[in-house]
């Protein structure tokens, strides 16, 4: 059943597409990268902003980002500011799952922790 | 009472007794007064052939110049023939201040000299009246004016005059200058009160007033006390203010830190447990696996809807009041979500909606608000009757919205309504269980888009919530 579902999933994700999940709680992280694998997509993952930067470097296009806002070393808000000041990382589509929405940069898709799996994997879905 | 051989004037007395040199000072309040006062001494000694020395502001000279006028003496001529001599008091002060101290050997060459010329053409008598004294406590050097009046003692000492010297009683008036206002007597031989003392009365009269004044003086002694006692416990209450004010502060910033714990802390892991309880269930291939993550995102959720409802309930508490984001809403479009997204069964909500239903309302907090009330509904009313959602946009400027379901709010309880943490006790055994926060929080909703709530129940008519919401 489960072998069914990631293939479904690997259906839908025709092309190998990449997530960078950047969240310092481990559980969050892990979860996530289960639920994304399950759905056939590539996972990499962050502890925070800066680790981010340093990942990110290493992806195959195409990827996104799930980015968690209050993180230590660098926040989600920084990493973000930090992304969009890059030209080659400026367009990186990026979703937010935080647990306090009004930290978050304006003109960001945002969904509010703790997340509801189905609508937070259609939402990734249309991030590409 | 005193006999009439004792009805004799303070001023006939002091005459009596006044010595050949003396050393005076006349307190005063009123220039009039101060100019009779020296026109009286210095009058004396023009009319006995006595020298006369005048060191006194231009304004004062002045003053004294009119004052012997009206009592028939030429100043003019006394001035012109050496018998009268005028100085201004601030050059003449300025001549023996070194630093801004009276200078004693600078004082008697420019004070002592100027008494012993008027001496040698007046067969030694000679009145001098000085207020540089007064300039200086009035410039507020009340040290340096006491010396200046230990020096005129010393100079008296080397020259033989009569000395009067003046003082404003504006310069102590506060208690304060108490010590230095007894130092200042103390340096003189006679100390003359201003004119608030009836010193032409008779003697009963004078001692009736001195008795007045002592009078005055315990009463103004106790009045000093008293608000001594009075600012005492005010720096109390002060004290006390500020470290209830501190206590405040700690407490909001424990707020504001429960708020963080609320918002940040409890919603990670609880976004851990949901996520991962989701995943078993689409990994699930038996019930056995799926009944028991449905549990735990069931219990998860629960768990969610409380903290924002602390949250919530935390940011009301703390003053910050709910943060609106207003944008083009409709209510029976938020309605009919809240009414899909509820999980009892939707055969049991009948939606009506008429007229113009839309408004500028944070789409969120009305879909929380809605999704409550209905809630409630279902959850306490009598499961016979349907909950009726009822939208009328048929007014102008409000929407209305109702929520109507059969069976009664208990009596006890609809005062209470919209409380927070009210008590259960009306809750079934089957109902989950959950904060007491639902109505409370909906009523601030309500209250922060300026509209009304309210609610009527009977066992006749059932439960009814009405909303009005202005369009904003």
């Amino acid at each position: 059943m489960e072998s069914v579902r990631a293939g479904e999933a690997n259906g839908k994700v025709s092309q190998r597409k990449t997530l960078l999940v950047v969240d310092d709680e481990p559980d969050i992280r892990e979860s996530l990268r289960d639920a994304l694998e399950d759905e056939g997509y590539r996972v990499a993952v962050a502890r925070n902003g800066k680790e981010a930067l340093e990942v990110l470097r290493t992806l195959e296009k195409p990827f996104a980002v799930i980015l968690d806002i209050i993180m230590p070393v660098m926040s989600g808000a920084e990493f973000y500011a930090a992304l969009q000041a890059d030209a080659l990382f400026a367009d990186t589509p990026v979703l937010i799952s935080t647990s306090d929405a009004s930290r978050a940069p304006s003109g960001v898709l945002i969904m509010k922790k703790p997340i509801d799996l189905e609508r937070f994997l259609d939402a990734v879905a249309n991030l590409f | 009472m005193a006999s009439l051989a004792a009805r004799r004037t303070v001023s006939e007395a002091s005459a009596a007794q006044r010595r050949p040199h003396d050393h005076a000072v006349q307190f005063y309040d009123d220039d009039d007064f101060l100019s009779a006062s020296v026109a009286t001494f210095v009058g004396a000694g023009l009319a006995n052939g006595q020298a006369v020395v005048i060191i006194a502001t231009e304004e004062h000279r002045e003053a004294f110049r009119r004052a012997l006028l009206r009592r028939g003496l030429d100043v003019d001529a006394a001035c012109s023939s050496g018998q009268m001599v005028l100085r201004d008091a601030r050059e003449t002060l300025a001549a023996f201040l070194i630093d801004g101290t009276p200078d004693w050997e600078l004082f008697q060459t420019q004070v002592g000299g100027l008494v012993a010329k008027a001496a040698s053409r007046s067969k030694g008598e000679v009145r001098a009246y000085g207020e540089m004294v007064d300039l200086l406590w009035t410039d507020g050097r009340p040290q340096e004016a006491i010396v200046l009046e230990q020096f005129w003692n010393d100079l008296r000492g080397i020259h033989s005059f009569t000395l009067l010297c003046a003082y404003g009683m504006g310069n102590f008036s506060r208690e304060a200058d108490g010590p230095d206002f007894h130092k200042v007597c103390g340096l003189h031989s006679r100390a003359l009160p201003a004119e608030s003392y009836p010193r032409e009365a008779d003697l009963d009269v004078q001692l009736a007033e001195v008795s007045r004044l002592q009078q005055r003086a315990r009463a103004l002694e106790h009045e000093i006390e008293r608000r001594k006692q009075a600012e005492e416990e005010l720096r109390k209450s002060r004290e006390e203010l500020e470290r209830q004010n501190k206590d405040l502060l700690r407490t909001v910033r424990f707020s504001e830190m429960f708020v963080g714990i609320l918002g940040h802390d409890l919603r990670n892991p609880l976004s851990a447990i949901t996520t991962a309880a989701s995943l078993l269930m689409r990994r699930a291939e038996t019930d056995k696996v799926a009944r028991p993550a449905t549990r735990i995102l069931s219990s998860a959720g629960r768990m969610a809807r409380m903290i924002d409802q602390l949250l919530d309930f935390t940011r009301i508490r703390l003053g910050q009041g709910l943060p609106l984001a207003r944008s083009a809403n409709d209510l029976a479009e938020v309605c009919q979500t809240a009414a899909d997204e509820l999980d009892g069964d939707p055969r049991r909500i009948e939606l009506h909606a008429s007229g113009d239903t839309a408004g500028a309302w944070d789409g969120d907090r009305l879909l929380q608000l809605v999704s409550n009330l209905v809630g409630n509904a279902l959850a306490h009313g009598a499961r016979t009757a349907p909950v009726a959602v009822t939208v009328d946009g048929k007014r102008l400027e409000e929407v209305t919205l109702t929520v109507e379901n059969a069976g009664a709010i208990p009596p006890e309880m609809l005062h209470v309504i919209f409380e927070p943490f009210r008590s259960g006790k009306d809750r079934k055994e089957d109902q989950s269980s959950g904060l007491g926060l639902g109505l409370y929080i909906s009523h601030e909703i309500v209250l922060a888009h300026s509209g009304s709530i309210e609610v009527r129940s009977t066992q006749e008519e059932g439960t009814r919530f009405t909303v009005r919401l202005p369009r904003g």
